[in-house]
């Protein structure tokens, strides 16, 4: 039996015994067969037919073509050694016969749409390969363009009822990146949707991943900005500021023990942790990573003051200036904060610099917990190392917490767990 | 004597350097300005040099910046159908046609400048109008104002549009009419520059340069990207930015300072629209405007969001400009550059403020204090500032107040000259013409200060000023030659000066058909 394959969601295509004719075709005939196989059970009058397709000023031609492109098609299956006639017709109508096995994608989506099982919207969604019959078009058809629209807009309603069950499903069972997923196909339809940033940007405040979170936020404005010129909704403004409040509350002690040294003072908190649970605790700390660089010191605080002044600016805005001149000798970029700038500068020292960095650090722990992070402990230059060593044993920082990374036991780290005796337990 | 690659002599040369001075000839090597001088001291050149032109008396200025274009705009329009002057729906339907004569079928016909409140329907055309008088072309019209267009049905099969979007106009049979407002016609045309090939963008802003050109503009602001225009024109000139023929400073109309630091640019803004414009009614001001009550325009940011965006891109070293006409949407940014520059003094900024057409007196004071540069179009005047025309009708008596020149001039601060093609033609000459005779008298400048808008202060608005804006030896040898001297016509004529030729670095990119030989 012949079997016939049609596909309307995305670019058109028409398959005969698995092999595309669609180049076969003209463009009239796939307009024809598509009409006719979206309502296959139909039977249409002829006249109808051939108005739709040709101008029906002239009503001999129209019927004349209509016959010709009829019989276009049935000359092609039987060049393709099918018996079977594709069209069951008289004078007045004409249909698709239901004896050829004919397979429409949009029938099948159609009655996949109300489902509501997981696997089989999944399966659905896979139908919409893009819009209904996206890109064609027939450029004296006015009816059959219209129909086109019409349907195109029916079944974009479908398949966002299909994502739209999928992303609650998905939700539900806390498969949030699957979530995620079919909220970005939601917006490449409409991406201009300005709920759709605020789900996303709440699935990642749900998951904790405060960047995400952020960089939705200001995707979701530059948007609006470029495209509308307007702001963001007043939710999603609540959204970002719920984000910008949102103290670094992470739960350190998720850390597993068995891979800790943790420093017995009684304030900073010294965790080590194996590489591999490192992107556990990365999101929400202050990263650092050393480098085999050599003699360079400062090396890793100059990376600390650049990430402070990124994340922390307005507190920096009220450091006193001279901690900022000290300061300014391992990074210049903080100068910028300096209030007053022709106050001389005098040679910081090193313990200068200790000094105000920690007061910095300080000032940024009373308003929100601090986590650092510093990848790659063996190459930490010494400099930078002393200084991790000095807080520690100041113990003048409440709210922080030091997490370093390393798979080895070395040197630099047995000098952090003497500090005041800390106990190893790696 | 060692050879040189250019003299011109015989002149009328106006430097606009700091003296103001005036000379007879240029000697011009590798590009640069090498020599200047009076009278016959050129000669000792004359025979080492391989091009000479004798400028018979004509004028030379240094050559012209135009500090605000909507450069690919301005181009794309030039490839455009102007509907600005049709009546009827059937004339618009007339125009299409007859441009659907000289385009392969398939290929996009766009209409612009269209009023829909100056034809007789009062409305735009819908899909079916259009479908009739271009039905093998993609047709996509655009109201004056682009918040509102048409399209026909084969432009809108080739988009993707969601169907629940708002402001797709639709027939009684619920399906889309072509008319879009609103979301809608933002979104379509933004999909649809997205689809416009750098290949006519290269077309379009070529013929717009050329035109630039023949008007004696060797450098361009270039303000693009963002709302109402694709960030494709943006990305389309930094790509290409060394292969047109005259300078191009790029001004990215984004709010995204991370995406401008990363191409490195040094500049972040343009037409950020803060407000909207007084022939739309929606620039934003302090009382109503005169031809509608309790309509006083809008602004478009929170004062926060601005204040935000500001300091993160001040903070980053970026040079910022955004457009403010209305005294409240002036008032915004004024505030924000306050805030930004409290927060972190910034030597030598030079932050700009696009338009600032009705500033008050505080106001300018204000912008002093923060050294702004101001870039302002002086023939905004011309067509708009006379009794009876769009500043009367929308202002009132504030009309008397618009783009006050001799007040900013003498307050200090600088002001760089624009058109805002395609608002107004690339026309310097114009600008000064206007600046000079401005519509309110006590706001006029003079013929010199004028053409410093055009030149040393569009140098000085783009960190430019060491190398161009005015003839000076080192400098490059852009220049403009004049038919007439701007300070010797009467000052009602300096609009009819003629540009006889253009040079960039020493080379003639345009020459009149007058009597210079170059
Ligand atoms: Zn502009």
């Amino acid at each position: 039996m012949a079997k016939l394959k049609i596909y309307l969601l995305g670019r058109v295509d028409i398959l005969l015994n698995d092999e595309s004719i669609l180049d076969k075709l003209s463009h009239k005939s796939i307009g024809i067969l598509t009409y006719m196989a979206e309502q296959r059970n139909k039977k249409f009058n002829r006249n109808k037919i051939a108005d739709i397709f040709w101008d029906s000023n002239d009503f001999d031609t129209s019927r004349y073509n209509l016959r010709y492109n009829i019989w276009q098609l049935r000359k092609l299956f039987k060049q393709k050694n099918e018996k079977i006639d594709p069209f069951i017709s008289d004078k007045e109508t004409i249909s698709l016969n239901n004896n050829i096995d004919i397979y429409v994608d949009v029938e099948e989506f159609q009655k996949g749409v109300e489902n509501q099982d997981i696997n089989s919207l999944e399966k659905i969604k896979k139908l919409y390969k893009g819009e209904f019959l996206e890109g064609f078009y027939i450029k004296d058809s006015p009816e059959f363009n219209d129909w086109v629209f019409y349907e195109r807009e029916k079944f974009q309603r479908n398949y966002i009822k299909v994502l739209t069950k999928l992303k609650d499903s998905y939700k539900e069972r806390r498969e949030y990146q699957k979530a995620i997923k079919i909220l970005e196909d939601k917006l490449s339809i409409n991406p201009l949707k300005e709920s759709l940033y605020l789900e996303l940007i709440n699935i990642y405040i749900q998951i904790g991943d405060r960047n995400k979170a952020l960089h939705h936020y200001n995707r979701c404005v530059k948007r609006l900005r470029e495209e509308l010129n307007i702001s963001p909704a007043i939710e999603i403004k609540n959204a970002y500021k719920n984000i910008m409040n949102r103290n670094n509350k992470r739960d350190i002690k998720e850390i597993p023990e068995s891979k800790l040294i943790n420093a017995k003072n009684k304030y900073s908190n010294l965790y080590i942790i194996k590489e591999y649970d490192k992107e556990k605790f990365r999101e929400n700390s202050i990263f650092l990573e050393s480098y085999p660089l050599g003699a360079i010191e400062y090396y890793v605080l100059s990376e600390l003051i650049d990430k402070i002044a990124k994340i922390y600016d307005q507190i920096l805005l009220n450091i006193d200036d001279s901690d900022l001149f000290n300061i300014c000798f391992v990074n210049s970029k903080v100068q910028r904060y300096i209030k007053d700038k022709d106050s001389l500068l005098n040679m910081a020292t090193k313990i200068n610099i200790f000094k105000s960095l920690e007061n910095i650090i300080k000032q940024i722990s009373l308003e929100e917990h601090m986590t650092i992070m510093i990848d790659k402990f063996k190459f930490i230059d010494n400099t930078s190392l002393e200084f991790i060593e000095f807080m520690l044993y100041r113990e003048n920082v409440k709210n922080i917490k030091i997490i370093i990374i390393s798979d080895e036991y070395n040197e630099k780290i047995k000098k952090l767990k003497n500090i005041k005796g800390g106990k190893n337990e790696y | 004597m060692k050879n040189i690659d250019l003299i011109l002599y015989n002149g009328d040369i106006l430097t606009i350097d700091e003296n103001l001075s005036t000379a007879n000839w240029i000697a011009v090597d590798k590009g640069s300005i090498i020599d200047i001088g009076n009278n016959d001291e050129y000669k000792k050149y004359i025979n080492n040099a391989k091009e000479k032109i004798d400028l018979m008396g004509k004028t030379v200025l240094p050559g012209f910046y135009d500090s605000h274009v909507h450069l690919v705009q301005t181009g794309l329009n030039l490839l455009s159908v102007d509907l600005s002057d049709v009546q009827s729906i059937v004339e618009l339907q007339e125009r299409i046609r007859k441009a659907t004569y000289k385009k392969p079928e398939g290929q996009l016909i766009r209409g612009i400048g269209y009023d829909d409140l100056r034809v007789s329907e009062c409305r735009m055309p819908t899909r079916y109008e259009l479908d009739k008088c271009a039905p093998n072309h993609p047709v996509w019209i655009n109201r004056v104002e682009y918040h509102i267009s048409s399209i026909n049905s084969m432009a809108l099969n080739s988009l993707n549009i969601p169907f629940d979007l708002e402001g797709i106009i639709r027939d009684e049979r619920g399906l889309p009419d072509g008319r879009l407002t609103g979301k809608a016609s933002a979104y379509i045309r933004g999909q649809i520059l997205n689809n416009f090939s750098d290949s006519i963008r290269k077309k379009g802003v070529n013929k717009a340069l050329d035109l630039a050109i023949s008007k004696g503009v060797t450098t361009v602001g270039a303000l693009e990207g963002g709302f109402v225009f694709h960030n494709r024109d943006a990305e389309f000139i930094i790509n290409n930015n060394t292969k047109f023929p005259i300078d191009i400073n790029l001004f990215y109309q984004t709010i995204d300072v991370d995406m401008v630091k990363g191409k490195q640019l040094n500049r972040i803004g343009g037409c950020i629209f803060l407000d909207g414009s007084f022939g739309s009614r929606n620039a934003a001001l302090k009382e109503d405007y005169s031809d509608q009550k309790n309509n006083k325009g809008r602004l478009f940011f929170s004062q926060e969001e601005l204040n935000e965006f500001i300091l993160n891109a001040h903070k980053e070293n970026l040079q910022i400009t955004v457009h403010a006409i209305g005294d409240r949407a002036i008032e915004q940014i004024l505030n924000s550059y306050e805030y930004a520059l409290t927060k972190y003094k910034r030597e030598n900024h030079r932050h700009r403020i696009e338009h600032f057409e009705l500033p008050s007196d505080e106001h300018i004071k204000r912008a002093k204090d923060l050294e702004l540069v101001l870039s302002m179009q002086p023939s905004y005047e011309y067509y708009w500032g006379d009794k009876g025309d769009l500043y009367d009708k929308r202002l009132g008596e504030r009309r008397k107040k618009t783009n006050p020149f001799k007040k900013i001039v003498e307050s200090g601060l600088i002001i760089a000259g624009g058109s805002d093609s395609d608002v107004t033609k690339i026309d310097p000459l114009l600008g000064i013409h206007t600046a000079v005779n401005h519509p309110n008298k006590e706001y006029s400048i003079s013929p010199i200060e004028a053409i410093k808008l055009f030149t040393i202060n569009g140098a000085y608005s783009v960190f430019e000023e060491d190398i161009k804006g005015s003839i000076e030896i080192g400098k490059w040898a852009d220049l403009v030659v004049l038919d007439k001297n701007p300070l010797k016509v009467k000052k009602e004529e300096i609009k009819d000066i003629n540009v006889e030729l253009t040079l960039k670095q020493g080379y003639i990119i345009f020459k009149n058909k007058g009597d210079i030989d170059g």
